[in-house]
């Protein structure tokens, strides 16, 4: 693992194993966080004290793309809310759920640093930014295509 | 950096050592600053907010110099925002102010933030009365809490966070202290916060438990109930329950204790602090091993075999009874046909009237304490303390653990080397046959083959010699017996004794540097040697490892024995040995002997006694007659058909136990036993320190607890045993015994003087090298070994404990398993030359190939059965079952 | 003046790569300072130049720099905090997608100031595309010889790592984010000791900001003096000010420190949108107290935002209009920092779920006569008693809003439910 040899303390390279686990397995099982404990020499409680306390690192599952709208305030003051009303419209879903085809999971998240394009919508590792209902929906109907 | 610093807290001058925090210096004055997180046992986190303090600094001008007013007070600047007292360290000058508006409403706010999500179930909670929470609200705190309280944050409770421990995230305040306990102190890291902001909570790992030999401590350290004790949940409020200072008779640390009874009922036992024995902690085993003391099924009555059956006698009658069948035996087969084997659970001034019984009063040296213990067999090891202080680990640079798995056998000594690996930066060396717990912590780990011990040792000292580590000239000098030794040390080069011990010479080489490098070197060994055959053997070689370590500005390593249980080292200082008398001294020591029988105003036996080994090998041809204190032999022998044989062929036996165990209803008269709480006593640990223990509880009417037994006795016999209290025996053996003698039996945890520590200043002589054999028919090396939670007559009468204790089974290397294709869980048979079992397999990496580990005592299986007396190294053989 | 540092080439395309950069004089400063300038030197320029951090607190460079043990045997380093997560800021994040050049250059120069060899980018993880420019530019000055072994014949090794977070704002703060990169839950540290004795791995290290390492170059370039002389005296040099909100012209904005508020909002983003009424600002991002219409002439540098009762902070210009409601705008921000407290401290963990829970009922028109007053102790009862400065931010949007527009909370409570529910101008 390049991240834990670049550093004198191998335990920094807990998070990005985290990551990396993550992108493999799409969540970090309690299967998955002991495995990553071993490799660590750590207690598996202690992988998940770290794995829980970061937003990013999922300990369920999630549908094939992440959709995380921006409702923090300056994305809220262009409209944030709206989309969002839009979007569970759409999905037919609420925040925090999936979609029955398991495509899409609907999150809101804390402000994504992108408050000049306000609202922004982050799908999977992607900013959509400037968001209006029919830019999402085009958006939305890509990836429902591929 | 200065000596001392002076502050004023209050207005109150107080001088401390630098680095003292200012909570530390304000309780030296007795001024309270209110604390949630902070422990002093803890690394400070100053997370809770509770202790909060205005501080103020002198003004420096430029050139450093305190600025001055126009009185010549230095002139104070207050820091902008309040402060942690629990993280600050004083500094010279400094001013702290605790009462101030700022800071009482800075208190009663966090009070108030910690009130917002705690349930209000105070008469409900077990920690109610003794809640940090509770106290400091009700002497800090908001008198309502403006929080409504349907908005409370909600979880889902109690959760059995294992089967000892009880948690209740609702009232959990987050101060960290159990997890820093299980960081810091435990080293497990299994307790952990998870989530972050409000929706922290206290949580091990999914699908595990809190999986830890010391988690009863974090419900001591709990400022709140959020972890409570299973076995105490709903049995008493804190306030309506006695303390006694208790000592743990479990192991050899001897931990204090705070026994803690309500209606004749022990409740609960919690750790008691004594900074030079346990800190604040107990193990879990001795906290929860209590409940046997309740149990209904104690023996109550004195019972005498009568047309076969045990029926109630009085006490008169059993002790008639008692001596008309002692002497009666005596009187056809002679003074040595009876012996006494005692347990060294025991208190100290039991083991004493218990020896004294049969030297004085039945004029036979035929007493002993050891059950699976080896050694003293004879009167060689008695000049060695082989004891130290276990503070003292903490001092040493350099740890030796041979044979000896601590973590199991003496948990709070393991703590304190912990404490010396991790925080003092103590290097730990590990000589074991199998892996254990300790290797985590250790930088070397000599890996032997069992029963190499030996052989290890004297390469240990070969490579010293060899690599120019030892100070000869020193030596041959100081210590006679050094060029003797050297002629049977050549042989042990560490290339040949490889082939017994099956490490690698640069092992032992890297070994003797490591020892011989360090200023001050600490050798501890355990179990593992002292229930080996020759066990004496190899104390010897270690004791001349130890003063081959000796330099001109220092003496030899410390050598120090893990005994087995609580009193192990009283029933050796007291003689409850046969070759020993009390006071270490050897029984071959005619003018100490007659010393002792002036005393004791009779004449003493001089003939050696029998050890419990013989007494049972010669048990119906020489003894006939046989008394066990507190000993369940046929389970705590090692030899289990062996003990079975012994009490089918006395004619006479006397049993005093708590319970009717298997052996208790073989006797012909039982007499009850009482539990550590039910009478005062000491117990010296393996410091040497003599502890005091309290009676908490009873005499239940009518019972006679055992040193009254044992004097009425003696009366009874005829000697002088007229003790009217047990201080009154305590006073005698000051007054008889070197080692104790002028000890003050009022304080309590004195050190002994060990005046005759001194005589160890000569070599013992060497051994030939030997290479253990083979043996075909048993391919097996078989390690017995005591589990943390072994099965026995109290831990199996404690309900709480059922779960965790130790299942039965054969622990071996997963090649050895697939070798012979056992899976995992499949039952086998197990025989040794001694007798065959069957037993559930555990694949186990810690064992090395070629040798299996087995509890002594699981659950359901005593493994007596496969061991035979005079096996030097028990051997097995596996078979799967057809 | 209009003189730009940090975004002045942005605007190109080409920018991120190694042959613009270049091309357009990067890395000069770089072949200067190893050739020309001793470590000491370049820490003494940097504090002739007065810069001073901009990740919020403004404290001043070179300084920090100096505080690093001489020692040369023990090992320091420097992380640079990218973990932009102030809502309302985007400055960083631009640079590094713009720019990041400019950041790698900066770095190596403030690690050859300090002798660190290891130098650490830990940014937000949400940026996987400003990660992987920096990647892209690592890989590139390497290849080029900027980086790596013996940079440009030296002598001097540097690594520079980039390390991503997981979603966690605390770990913006500086110690909570050495905790993270040591592979812990991201909570504060207890101070002291400073990262400058005991940061990363307990090793001496510096903790500075994306936007403060990025002018680095152009003072090591063209002076101190020349950096000095834009801005104010106490606050040289330019600030990006990330322009949100009810603006016509939203975006990253970076003008000389002390330009006035009214020239950011009306001149640079186009004023309010919609032609509506301006409201209320958040200056420096929400952990600094709100301002109003009335302060529209404050000029945005340290000294002058704090006098006039709040903070330049991160820069993170927010503007609201009057169809904002203060009690909602102030509810969203402190769910934020509800969402976002680490959970280490007392006041601050029972102190932002109390302050949601209380301000979500106002908001919804159930509040209670009283509960004004109560949010406002509650306010204190935090203010400067928790463990780190995330306390206190959390408070500033409700002090901020109560303080200018109690009306509104009174609204809330008296009415049951927000003016804008009935009408549609304020109450
Ligand atoms: C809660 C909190 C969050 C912070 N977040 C950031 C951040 O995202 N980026 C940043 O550069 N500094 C942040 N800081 C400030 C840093 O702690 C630190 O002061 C800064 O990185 C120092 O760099 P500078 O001197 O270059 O400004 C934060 C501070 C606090 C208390
Ligand atoms: S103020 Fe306390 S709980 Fe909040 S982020 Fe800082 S340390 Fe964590
Ligand atoms: S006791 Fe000081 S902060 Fe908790």
């Amino acid at each position: 693992m390049r991240t834990a040899e670049r550093f004198p303390e191998r335990r920094t390279g807990l998070l990005p194993a985290l990551r990396l686990a993550q992108d493999e397995q799409g969540y970090l099982s309690s299967q998955v966080l002991a495995e990553v404990a071993a490799i660590f020499e750590l207690t598996p409680a202690e992988v998940e004290a770290v794995a829980s306390f970061y937003t990013m690192l999922k300990r369920r599952p999630t549908g094939r793309h992440l959709i995380q709208v921006c409702t923090n305030l300056p994305c809220a003051l262009s409209g944030a809310d709206e989309l969002l009303d839009h979007l569970k419209a759409r999905l037919g879903i609420g925040v925090g759920e999936t979609t029955p085809d398991g495509l899409f999971t609907l999150e809101t998240v804390e402000c994504l640093g992108s408050c000049g394009t306000a609202p922004v919508v982050q799908i999977d590792e992607d900013y959509h930014e400037n968001m209006s209902a029919e830019a999402i929906d085009a958006v939305l109907a890509r990836l429902a295509e591929g | 950096m200065a000596a001392f610093v002076n502050i004023t807290i209050d207005d109150v001058p107080v001088t401390v050592p630098p680095g003292t925090l200012i909570t530390e210096a304000a309780r030296g004055v007795g001024i309270d600053i209110p604390i949630f997180c902070s422990y002093r046992k803890l690394s400070p986190l100053g997370a809770c907010r509770m202790c909060v303090v205005e501080v103020g600094m002198p003004r420096r001008g430029k050139d450093g110099q305190m600025e001055r007013d126009a009185r010549g007070q230095p002139v104070i600047a207050m820091m902008p925002k309040l402060q942690t007292a629990c993280t600050t360290e004083v500094s010279e000058g400094m001013v702290v102010l605790t009462q101030t508006p700022e800071v009482v409403k800075a208190r009663r706010g966090v009070l108030e933030f910690l009130l917002v999500n705690h349930p209000l179930d105070c008469p409900v909670c077990d920690k109610g009365g003794e809640c940090d929470l509770q106290d400091i609200t009700y002497k800090y705190g908001p008198g309502k809490s403006r929080f409504p309280l349907a908005d409370k944050r909600h979880f889902v409770k109690p959760v059995d966070l294992s089967p000892l421990i009880v948690l209740d995230r609702e009232r959990c305040i987050a101060c960290q202290r159990c997890t820093r306990f299980c960081s810091e102190i435990a080293g497990d890291n299994v307790l952990v916060f998870v989530e972050r902001g409000a929706e922290t909570y206290l949580d091990v790992f999914p699908g595990r438990t809190y999986d830890c030999k010391f988690s009863g401590n974090t419900v001591d350290i709990c400022p709140v109930g959020a972890l409570t004790s299973r076995a105490f949940r709903f049995r008493a409020r804190a306030w309506e329950v006695e303390r006694y200072n208790g000592i743990c008779p479990l192991c050899s640390c001897g931990c204090n204790t705070s026994v803690q009874v309500r209606s004749g009922q022990v409740v609960r036992l919690v750790a008691r602090e004594n900074e030079a024995v346990n800190e604040d902690w107990i193990c879990d085993k001795g906290r929860f091993t209590y409940d046997y003391i309740n149990n209904a099924e104690r023996i109550r009555t004195l019972l005498v075999k009568k047309g076969g059956i045990l029926t109630p006698v009085s006490w008169d009658e059993a002790l008639k009874t008692i001596a008309t069948g002692l002497r009666a035996v005596q009187a056809t087969n002679g003074p040595d046909s009876v012996g006494g084997i005692a347990s060294s659970r025991s208190t100290n001034e039991e083991l004493y009237l218990f020896q004294k019984l049969f030297r004085a009063g039945l004029g036979t040296n035929n007493v002993d304490h050891r059950l699976k213990e080896r050694w003293y067999e004879d009167d060689g090891l008695l000049g060695l303390p082989l004891s130290g202080p276990i503070q003292g680990l903490e001092k040493a640079d350099v740890i030796l653990v041979l044979g000896g798995d601590m973590v199991q056998e003496q948990p709070i000594v393991f703590l304190r080397l912990r404490k010396a690996v991790v925080r003092g930066g103590t290097r730990l060396v590990l000589a074991n046959p199998k892996a254990t717990e300790l290797d985590r912590l250790a930088h070397q780990w000599l890996g032997y083959r069992y029963g190499s011990e030996i052989a290890l040792i004297y390469g240990l000292i070969n490579a010293l010699v060899a690599e120019g580590l030892c100070s000869e000239e020193h030596l041959r000098e100081r210590f006679p017996g050094w060029d003797s030794l050297l002629v049977k040390i050549w042989e042990h080069t560490p290339e040949r004794v490889s082939r017994a011990t099956g490490l690698k010479p640069e092992v032992l080489r890297a070994t003797a540097w490591a020892l011989a490098g360090a200023a001050n070197p600490v050798i501890l060994f355990g179990n593992q040697i002292i229930q080996q055959a020759n066990a004496d053997a190899i104390i010897r070689t270690l004791a001349n490892l130890a003063l081959a370590l000796a330099r001109p500005e220092r003496g030899p390593a410390s050598l120090m024995a893990l005994g087995t249980n609580g009193n192990s080292q009283g029933a050796v200082d007291l003689g409850v040995l046969p070759t020993a008398l009390p006071g270490r001294r050897s029984l071959g020591d005619g003018e100490y002997r007659a010393r002792l029988a002036a005393h004791w105003g009779v004449s003493l036996p001089d003939r050696p006694g029998l050890s419990t080994q013989k007494m049972l090998s010669e048990a119906g041809s020489k003894v006939k007659g046989l008394y066990l204190f507190g000993v369940d032999l046929l389970s705590d022998y090692p030899d289990g058909a062996k003990a079975e044989r012994a009490l089918e062929a006395v004619d006479f036996l006397v049993v005093q136990d708590l319970f009717l165990t298997p052996t208790a209803a073989r006797a012909d008269v039982v007499l009850p036993g009482t539990s550590f709480v039910e009478k005062e006593g000491t117990y010296t640990n393996l410091e040497g320190r003599v502890q005091r223990n309290a009676r908490g509880l009873g005499p239940r009417e009518g019972i006679m607890v055992e040193w009254q037994a044992l004097s009425t006795l003696g009366s009874e016999l005829g000697g002088d045993f007229g003790y009217a209290s047990s201080r009154k025996i305590q006073e005698e053996m000051a007054l008889v015994l070197p080692w104790y003698r002028g000890l003050d039996f009022e304080a309590i945890g004195l050190f002994t003087s060990k005046e005759s520590g001194e005589n160890q200043r000569r070599f013992f002589p060497g051994e030939r090298l030997r290479v253990p054999v083979e043996d075909e028919g048993f391919p097996f090396i078989l390690l017995l070994g005591e589990p943390f939670y072994s099965t026995d007559t109290f831990s199996s009468r404690c309900p709480v404990l059922g779960p965790v204790l130790a299942r039965s089974r054969i622990e071996i290397n997963p090649h050895d398993a697939s070798a012979l294709g056992l899976m995992e869980g499949e039952a086998v048979k197990v025989s040794s030359p001694a007798g065959e079992l069957s037993l559930p397999v555990r694949h186990n990496s810690d064992c090395p190939p070629g040798m299996v580990y087995i509890p002594w005592r699981g659950s359901d299986v005593n493994a007596n059965r496969l061991f035979r007396d005079g096996m030097e190294v028990p051997r097995i053989k596996i078979s799967k079952r057809p | 003046m209009g003189e730009k540092i940090v975004l002045r080439y942005t605007d190109d395309p080409e920018q991120s790569d190694i042959a613009t950069y270049v091309r357009k004089g990067g890395y000069q400063a770089l072949a200067k300072a190893l050739k020309e300038l001793s470590p000491q030197a370049v820490v003494d320029l940097v504090k002739r130049s007065g810069l001073r951090g901009r990740g919020g607190a403004g404290f001043p460079t070179g300084l920090k720099w100096s505080f690093i043990p001489k020692d040369p045997a023990l090992p320091r380093y420097l992380c640079c905090n990218a973990d932009e997560g102030e809502p309302g800021t985007f400055k960083d994040r631009e640079i590094m997608e713009k720019d990041p050049h400019e950041l790698i250059e900066g770095i190596i120069l403030s690690s050859y100031a300090i002798g660190a060899h290891l130098a650490v980018i830990y940014i937000r993880g949400e940026f996987a595309y400003a990660a992987r420019q920096l990647e892209k530019a690592i890989r590139q000055a390497t290849a080029k010889g900027y980086l790596g072994r013996n940079i440009l014949g030296s002598g001097y090794d540097l690594d520079v790592a980039v390390y991503r977070g997981a979603g966690a704002y605390i770990c913006g703060e500086e110690t909570a984010l050495l905790e993270s990169l040591e592979g812990y839950r991201g909570q504060p540290r207890l101070k002291p000791p400073f990262p400058a004795t005991a940061g990363l791995y307990r090793k001496p290290t510096v903790i500075n900001n994306v936007e403060t390492l990025a002018n680095v170059p152009y003072i090591v370039l063209n002076g101190p003096e020349a950096f000095a002389a834009i801005g104010t005296s106490r606050s040289p040099g330019t600030k990006v000010f990330c322009l949100s909100g009810h603006v016509k012209r939203p975006g990253n904005y970076e003008l000389p420190m002390g330009t006035p508020l009214r020239e950011i909002i009306f001149e640079h983003g186009g004023g309010v949108r919609d032609g509506k009424q301006l409201k209320a600002i958040i200056p420096g991002g929400p952990s600094t107290p709100t301002f109003t219409a009335a302060h529209l002439d404050v000029n945005m540098d340290f000294e002058s935002v704090a006098a006039a009762g709040s903070m330049l902070g991160s820069g993170a210009v927010m503007v609201m209009d009057e169809t904002a409601c203060m009690v909602w705008a102030a509810l969203r921000l402190t769910e934020f920092f509800r969402h976002e407290s680490c959970g280490k401290c007392t006041p601050c963990r029972e102190g932002t779920y109390w302050l949601a829970h209380l301000l979500g009922r106002i908001e919804a028109g159930q509040g209670q006569d009283g509960d004004i007053e109560l949010l406002l102790d509650i306010c204190d009862n935090m203010a400067g008693k928790c463990f780190c400065p995330f306390g206190d931010a959390a408070i500033a949007p409700v002090q901020g809003t109560v303080k200018h527009f109690r009306e509104e909370y009174q609204h809330h409570v008296r009415r049951g439910g927000c003016w804008r529910w009935s009408v549609d101008r304020g109450p």
